[in-house]
């Protein structure tokens, strides 16, 4: 009797914790789970923009390891490429026509990069190109 | 004696309810703060960057008109000098707020700019040292150890022929007395003649880049940031020209 007597109290506890035990945030910390084909480059434009998530950095150069996630979008117009990489706390936006490059830094939000619906500029259609799909932040 | 039994039972998975919780909190505390402010960017910063002769013939293609590889190579070096600045004001920022020195940074940058492929890595090498000069190493103490930092990062401005004519200014100005004379003097000379090239290129590709511009969210910021940095490079050229005498 004892026995089934504290199988019972383990049992009921058990399924105290399991119903109470908080649920491990799946949607708050898009960086760090993105949805599938996160580091796929699309070919079409008008794609959403991508999370990358900062361990495997893709979007970084081979070797280089960072904890600094991004969304990032590149398309091209006339003569000029275009690069804008949205980090943590700041965006950066290279654009290079010809030889001069011009490059921007700001701090917060580069107007919704990151967020469900936005699209990357078609320019002229020639190599427009952005990544995979947006985890909800 | 069933009692004292059942109280260390839910005691221990009481304790371990906790823990748990306790583990599952911490998984939050990610060091960067990832949900960021739902702000209009602010505090927008322009840096002129130039595209070396090496990688210019690339570089100037329209985008339309590259090979594949041609764009592979225009992607990567663009993806790299946005990426290397970010990192090293992220570098910059968390040595700050950890307290370190900024030879631990140094370090750090001189590690990631060392992975870049190095036909692609001009506007990697300008985006950071223009970082790490204006935000870490210009302004401090001038011993020998920060001025062997300030001559590594201007040396790979001037290499890669960067037109960032005040930066280049503020550097070869702390770097007298470790540098020679005719060292600085030529270096002076160098930038001057950089920051010509890179202006001569602008009336073309600066109103082509005005075109993207005006078509961004925050184009104002953006155009106003420029028309800043660029008339502060003009007035550096003009004290460089003294200065190269």
């Amino acid at each position: 009797m004892k026995r089934v007597s504290n199988g019972i109290v383990l049992c009921v506890s058990l399924v105290v914790l399991t119903a109470f035990t908080p649920a491990r945030p799946t949607a708050t910390y898009g960086w760090d789970r993105p949805s599938v084909s996160n580091n796929r480059v699309a070919s079409e434009a008008g794609t959403a923009a991508v999370c990358l998530p900062a361990a495997s950095n893709s979007g970084a150069e081979p070797g280089t390891r960072t904890r600094l996630p991004y969304c990032h979008c590149s398309w091209s117009q006339g003569s000029c490429s275009t690069w804008v990489h949205q980090f943590a706390q700041e965006w950066e936006m290279h654009i290079n026509c010809g030889g001069n490059t011009y490059e921007y830094q700001g701090s917060g939000e580069w107007g919704g990069l990151c967020r469900p619906g936005w699209e990357c500029p078609s320019g002229s259609g020639h190599n427009s190109h952005n990544s995979g799909n947006v985890p909800h932040l | 004696m069933n009692t004292p039994r059942h109280f260390i039972t839910v005691t221990t998975l009481v304790f371990l309810f906790v823990l748990l919780a306790g583990c599952y909190g911490a998984d939050d505390a990610n060091p960067i703060s990832v949900d960021a402010p739902h702000t209009a960017p602010q505090d927008v910063q322009f840096n002129p960057i130039a595209t070396p002769k090496a990688a210019l013939a690339t570089m100037r293609v329209p985008p339309s008109e590259r090979t594949p590889v041609q764009q592979a190579f225009a992607d990567s070096a663009l993806r790299a000098g946005s990426y290397a600045g970010a990192a090293t004001r992220h570098l910059i920022k968390e040595a700050a707020r950890r307290g370190q020195s900024w030879q631990v940074v140094d370090t750090q940058v001189r590690r990631m700019l060392g992975r870049f492929r190095r036909e692609t890595a001009y506007g990697a090498e300008q985006s950071a040292s223009l970082s790490m000069l204006g935000l870490l190493l210009l302004g401090g103490e001038l011993a020998p150890e920060r001025q062997e930092a300030i001559a590594f990062y201007t040396q790979l401005l001037l290499d890669n022929e960067s037109p960032a004519a005040d930066v280049l200014l503020r550097s070869l100005r702390s770097l007298k007395g470790y540098w020679s004379d005719g060292a600085v003097a030529q270096a002076a000379a160098r930038t001057v003649q950089h920051t010509e090239v890179w202006f001569s290129r602008e009336a073309e590709a600066g109103s082509k880049a005005e075109t993207v511009l005006r078509e961004q969210p925050n184009r104002e910021e953006l155009l106003d940031a420029r028309a800043r940095r660029l008339l502060a490079v003009r007035e550096a050229v003009k004290a460089l020209k003294a200065l190269s005498r």
